[in-house]
């Protein structure tokens, strides 16, 4: 297969032709117009074809795959090394410097720190004035998909809502549909169809899965507040992720 | 890329079953099937406002692409009813 010649752009190339030479034969030699009507039905779709398929990212999904395992192998076994066991806290892009990205304390016991200034750009940062506010600072796949957002979503559950399926659904592939509910400082998102599944790991465990994390970091956005990962799974063939958004 | 195939899908069928249908009433204006034909394009395309970004802006230009073929159309009718 060539380079840049994916199914869509083949599937494309294979309706123009024969449509182009059905609608040109049928109208000017045949001179039937339902057979022209068919051509030019053919050449519609080959059109919308041909431009979808300029649109499909050039990197095979398989490769792909294997960086982000590379990449969620990678922080796991530094979660793992550390012992860390607290849960991930995702920053808006206001508290880090630049972009949203997602703060593991790494002393478990303080639950829910106050992260009021900017974090620096580093993999260890200090987030407190206390001797034990420390914590790993880490790009995750919610950081990479934030960034694919056209704008950055409102603060209420139908802006956040559009904003995740257009991303799960329409740029990213991995599924069906978002639904999210806001109650108070707690918001529950339902994912539906999920492709994708979690691997149970210890970065799993502090990070959330690939999907809590998107979903995480795009509500840390559009609160423009950190969210921690209270609870995610599947039910009822929906992926549920429910979010405590902090002061 | 399920959205990409849905969206093919929905526009391929309900373009197959209007030229059904036009051909099954006797339709023979090639100028209707093409405004039907395209009328339902850009239709689909509007209900799928999930797409991603460059897909949207790209379908966008085909839809131009669509809406001058039905332009110089409508100039053909206008000028055969003038002259």
């Amino acid at each position: 297969m060539g380079r840049n010649i994916n199914p869509y752009s083949w599937a494309g190339i294979s309706l123009l032709i024969p449509g182009g030479l059905l609608l040109v034969l049928s109208y000017f030699i045949i001179l039937t117009n339902w057979l022209s009507a068919l051509g030019l039905a053919m050449l519609i779709l080959s059109f919308i074809l041909l431009v979808l398929g300029r649109t499909i990212p050039r990197l095979p999904p398989e490769f792909s795959s294997l960086l982000l395992e590379t990449g969620i192998d990678n922080i796991a076994a530094i979660v793992e090394e550390l012992g860390i066991r607290g849960q991930a806290i995702y920053l808006p892009s206001s508290l880090t410097s630049g972009r949203p990205q997602a703060l593991i304390p790494l002393n478990s016991k303080s639950c829910s720190p106050l992260i009021t200034k900017t974090l620096p750009r580093r993999f260890i940062v200090r987030y407190g004035d206390g001797p034990e506010d420390v914590g790993l600072l880490v790009t995750t796949t919610g950081t990479i998909a934030a960034n694919m957002l056209n704008s950055r979503p409102g603060a209420n559950s139908a802006e956040l809502e559009s904003a995740l399926t257009s991303l799960l659904m329409g740029t990213l592939g991995v599924a069906g549909g978002a639904r999210v509910f806001n109650h108070k400082n707690r918001v529950t998102v339902e994912i539906g169809s999920p492709y994708i599944t979690n691997k149970n790991s210890w970065a799993g465990k502090s990070l959330g899965g690939p999907l809590a994390s998107v979903v995480a970091t795009v509500a840390a956005e559009a609160w423009n507040r950190p969210v921690t990962i209270t609870q995610e799974g599947k039910r009822h063939g929906r992926y549920l992720v429910e979010l405590k958004v902090l002061e | 890329m399920k959205i990409y195939n849905s969206y093919i899908l929905t526009v391929a069928s309900l373009l197959l079953v209007t030229a059904v249908i036009l051909v099954a009433s006797g339709q023979s204006s090639l100028e209707f099937y093409y405004i039907l034909y395209i009328l339902e394009a850009l239709a689909v395309t509007e209900l799928y406002a999930h797409l991603s970004v460059k897909a949207r802006s790209r379908l966008s230009s085909v839809s131009v692409v669509l809406f001058l073929g039905f332009l110089f159309i409508v100039a053909q009718k206008v000028i055969s009813v003038l002259v």
